[in-house]
């Protein structure tokens, strides 16, 4: 589509005042100069600018399909196919409203010669559900601006934004290295917890023999850490009203965080051989208790079992109000006495915590992963910041793990962060003892 | 940010280039070019360039106006109405043609105006709003100092009676009448100061009730002396020689009134009248305002604000230039700034009924300035090229500046434009020469050829021109 647009009304107003001026003041040179003007008049009226067919578009979308809270790069690159050098390229992206940009812009300016590509490039943070992106709008300009032609073609490459819980969750039957799930019991074996040294045996490794002992006493012992034990875990999904906020528009709601949260969780503590069942805090469902209950299991039926549960605590609509309390209680009585209890909640609230601490006076192994979704840019987001760590620090005190996983962490990453301050408290215990 | 508030917002600053800035930088390189090319031609390289720091303090000001916090909105009255007012008088006063030195000045305040991005309705009719208003409180602190200044004269008139005279009733009646003012600003500043709230929690109720008896007695003490003093005026007008008569009284009366007392009395007074004017400023200042009180008090600010920068900086100026004659020059500060505000509001009005665009008002008061200029410049009898160069700066200004706002407004901020803008002014810039090489060709050839042909030449080349465009569509 190609327009016209007025741009030198005011050039034509110049004119007239200055040859009016000249006649008036029967000056030659102001009569001469009111011819300036309509050359700008003329030389925007003269130039013109092609469709914008020559154009080409391709986008990508990385990663895709992406889990909430991820932020995800899209990428627009424009190319001049013409043989027309275009003074005048400007690129918007389609960008679907739900989304919202945190990182550079979805719009470009460029002159290009021919062969020349410009590229847009920016970063959304991918929400769960399917996020169709609109066709970038490409609108070229004379060289005197003064007419617009505009088309909004269909960009080669990605079309649009798949965000899934399960998106980065490795195949169950994949066996590898994640510390995720990895249960600690009190005796001696692999792991990365100190548990105690023994005299050195001929064929232990290298980097297990207790040197600074060594070079204290002169004696050769090795280091034995806790061993990894398969066990029952219960992860209890936190998805009540109250979570479900964001840190701003466009970006994921701390249920939908939890929820991947959770997915992830579950497929790692499978891969590593452990039983994991669920419990849906926050809806009333069928099961006991009211709970949307999952018998701890194993096996890829099982853990899409988990994900579809999972899905429809963060799908549900919710309508009659439920006691989380009593729901938090009844999640510890189904799991079973031996079974470990694995939080994952925002911490919004004191009820989480509450429920912590009752487990540990059931005397149940607690680990609580929260996602933090609480933006730090205003004073009330402050003060709410300092409230969720006080919540996690009352947590530790009660005697749980906890794992907080901040926005724009990765959630492996935070994970490993957690393990590994877990392995230097070993080592340093190791030393300590040695 | 090197100091203070960007006044180009939104604030999507500083990140990854901005578009209109080489645009701009563009607009504001023409206008100064020109401008000191006709002041050069004048004889006087920077008389037109100087009036660019006043405009552009003046355009800040307009800017900080539109901002939320009293801090930036007292800084923008600063600027904004003495600053317009200046600009207005030193443009009255640069000797020249009206119109050339009138066309710059509205070519640099158009030039400011788009930097700052303030030339659309809402900042323009915010910066009217309020700075009537800061106007109307500049009055009210004037007559309000004067009436203070005219009280305190009276007072120490008064006091300089008291410690003066021989009669010992008079010296009596003015003790009282002393005495009651002093005790009267110590009541009246009770109740601003603080007391209650600085004691211990635990002693307040104690305090408040002993304070509530203090400020009766101090208020009964009070219009009891100045009733006393009042009543005995009546012995001034008789012959009654009154205290006279008292055995030991005039040694007492003399002892009282003599400046060892009088002089602490009054410092009393005067001291807590200060602590509660300080501590109700205070509290003003520190409390949280809604948009409406922090636009009063910023204006109410501004207006001791002018007060100040007149006694301390215009008055010793004018005084120095022997010109001080006072009523004229109360005329000039009350009238001044009328002018500035209908020069405001004929802006206004022009954005309003769209004679200039709202997304480019700068470039366009800009253009229209340089136009001006250009008809100031040939009546003062500048080379014709120079009158050439003007008309087509203007356009080059309307054509970058407007180019550039409205790369803003499709783009934002963050996008770099940087090469797409210096490609449109190149051509804006080669069209401009080119126009200008070819006036001054034409009018060379009329010099030449002896004058008579301009209008046919003109003829012609317009109707080449607008034959060229019907042409094309």
């Amino acid at each position: 589509m190609r327009r016209r647009r007025v741009r030198w009304r005011g050039a034509v107003a110049a004119a007239l005042i200055l040859a009016v001026a000249g006649i008036w003041n029967r000056s030659a040179v102001l009569v001469l100069g009111a011819a300036i003007p309509l050359v700008f008049v003329a030389y925007g009226a003269l130039s013109t600018v092609d469709s914008p067919d020559g154009v080409a578009v391709a986008r990508t979308v990385d990663p895709t399909p992406a889990p909430p809270g991820r932020p995800v790069t899209v990428t627009l690159t424009a190319t001049n196919e013409s043989d027309r050098t275009l003074s005048d390229l400007r690129v918007v992206d389609g960008v679907p409203d739900a989304l919202q940009v945190v990182d550079g812009s979805p719009r470009a300016g460029a002159a290009l010669d021919p062969g020349e590509a410009c590229t847009v490039e920016y970063t959304v943070v991918a929400r769960r559900g399917e996020y169709e992106f609109a066709p970038p709008r490409v609108r070229l300009r004379s060289s005197g601006a003064g007419m617009v032609a505009t088309a909004e073609p269909r960009p080669s490459g990605d079309e649009r934004l798949v965000c899934r819980l399960d998106a980065d969750a490795p195949p169950l039957a994949e066996r590898g290295d994640d510390f995720v799930g990895r249960l600690t019991a009190d005796r001696p074996g692999r792991g990365v917890q100190f548990h105690s040294t023994r005299e050195y045996r001929r064929g232990d490794a290298a980097d297990r023999i207790d040197w600074r002992g060594y070079a204290q006493r002169g004696e050769l012992a090795t280091v034995e850490y806790e061993r990894w034990v398969s066990t029952t875990v219960v992860v209890v999904l936190d998805a009540r009203e109250r979570n479900r906020v964001a840190a701003g528009p466009g970006r994921p709601t701390a249920v939908e965080r939890s929820a991947y949260a959770a997915v992830r969780t579950v497929t790692a503590l499978m891969r590593v051989g452990h039983d994991v069942g669920l419990a849906v805090v926050g809806r009333n469902a069928r099961g006991p208790g009211g709970l949307d209950w999952v018998d701890p299991g194993i096996g890829s039926g099982h853990r899409s079992r988990l994900t579809a549960s999972v899905e429809r605590a963060v799908e549900m609509d919710v309508g009659t109000p439920v006691d989380a309390t009593h729901q938090f209680r009844k999640a510890a009585e189904l799991s079973g006495p031996r079974a470990q209890l694995l939080l994952v909640s925002p911490l919004l609230d004191g009820r989480p915590v509450e429920a912590v601490e009752t487990w540990g006076s059931l005397g149940r192994a607690r680990t609580v992963l929260s996602p933090d979704v609480v933006s730090a840019t205003t004073v009330g987001g402050r003060l709410d910041a300092v409230r969720r760590r006080a919540r996690l620090a009352r947590c530790q005190s009660a005697g749980a793990r906890t794992v907080d996983w901040r926005r724009g962490t990765p959630l492996a990453l935070a994970l490993e962060y957690a393990f590994e301050v877990e392995a230097r408290r070993s080592a340093a215990t190791a030393g300590g003892g040695g | 940010m090197p100091f203070g508030p960007r006044l180009d917002r939104p604030s999507a600053v500083g990140d990854e280039g901005r578009p209109r800035e080489t645009s701009l930088g563009l607009v504001a390189a023409t206008v100064v070019a020109l401008a000191l090319a006709t002041g050069v031609a004048v004889g006087e390289a920077t008389a037109l360039t100087g009036l660019g720091l006043v405009a552009g303090l003046v355009t800040a000001g307009i800017a900080l106006l539109a901002r939320d916090s009293l801090g930036q909105k007292v800084v923008g009255h600063l600027l904004f109405l003495p600053g317009g007012t200046f600009l207005g008088l030193l443009t009255a006063v640069t000797p020249g043609n009206p119109y050339l030195v009138g066309g710059y000045a509205l070519a640099l305040l158009g030039t400011a105006a788009a930097w700052a991005d303030v030339a659309d309705d809402g900042t323009l009719e915010a910066a009217l709003s309020q700075g009537l208003l800061s106007y109307v409180f500049g009055l009210v602190w004037l007559f309000g100092a004067g009436i203070v200044l005219a009280g305190g004269f009276l007072g120490w008139r008064l006091v300089d009676g008291v410690v003066a005279t021989e009669d010992p009733t008079v010296a009596a009646i003015g003790f009282l009448l002393v005495l009651g003012a002093a005790l009267g600003a110590v009541r009246l500043s009770l109740e601003g100061i603080p007391v209650v709230q600085l004691t211990p929690r635990a002693r307040r109720d104690a305090v408040r009730a002993r304070l509530g008896r203090c400020e009766r007695r101090l208020a009964l003490v009070a219009v009891a002396a100045v009733g006393v003093g009042l009543v005995s005026l009546v012995f001034t007008v008789t012959d009654s020689p009154a205290l006279a008569l008292v055995p030991g009284a005039p040694p007492v009366v003399e002892a009282l009134t003599s400046t060892a007392v009088v002089g602490p009395l009054l410092a009393v007074g005067a001291v807590a009248l200060l602590a509660a004017g300080v501590a109700s400023a205070t509290r003003q200042v520190t409390q949280r305002f809604g948009e409406r009180k922090t636009r009063t008090v910023a204006a109410g600010a501004a207006g001791a604000g002018y007060l100040v920068v007149v006694l301390f900086g215009v008055v010793p100026q004018a005084a120095g230039l022997l010109v001080f004659s006072p009523l004229r020059f109360l005329a000039v500060i009350v009238l001044a700034p009328l002018a500035l505000f209908a020069a405001l509001g004929l802006a206004l009005a022009a954005v309003r009924i769209d004679l200039f665009p709202e997304r480019a008002g700068g470039p366009a008061l800009a253009a229209t300035g340089l136009v001006l200029a250009a008809v100031g410049a040939d009546s003062t009898g500048l080379p014709a090229p120079l009158v050439f160069a003007t008309v087509a700066g203007a356009l080059v200004v309307w054509d970058a500046g407007s180019f550039g706002l409205g790369l803003t407004a499709e783009l934002g901020h963050r996008p770099d434009t940087r090469r797409l803008e210096l490609y449109h002014g190149v051509f804006a810039v080669g069209i401009g020469a080119v126009a200008v090489l070819g006036a001054t060709a034409l009018y060379a050839v009329r010099t030449t050829a002896g004058g008579g042909h301009t209008l046919a030449m003109t003829a012609a080349v317009v109707g080449t021109l607008l034959l060229g465009a019907l042409l094309r569509g």
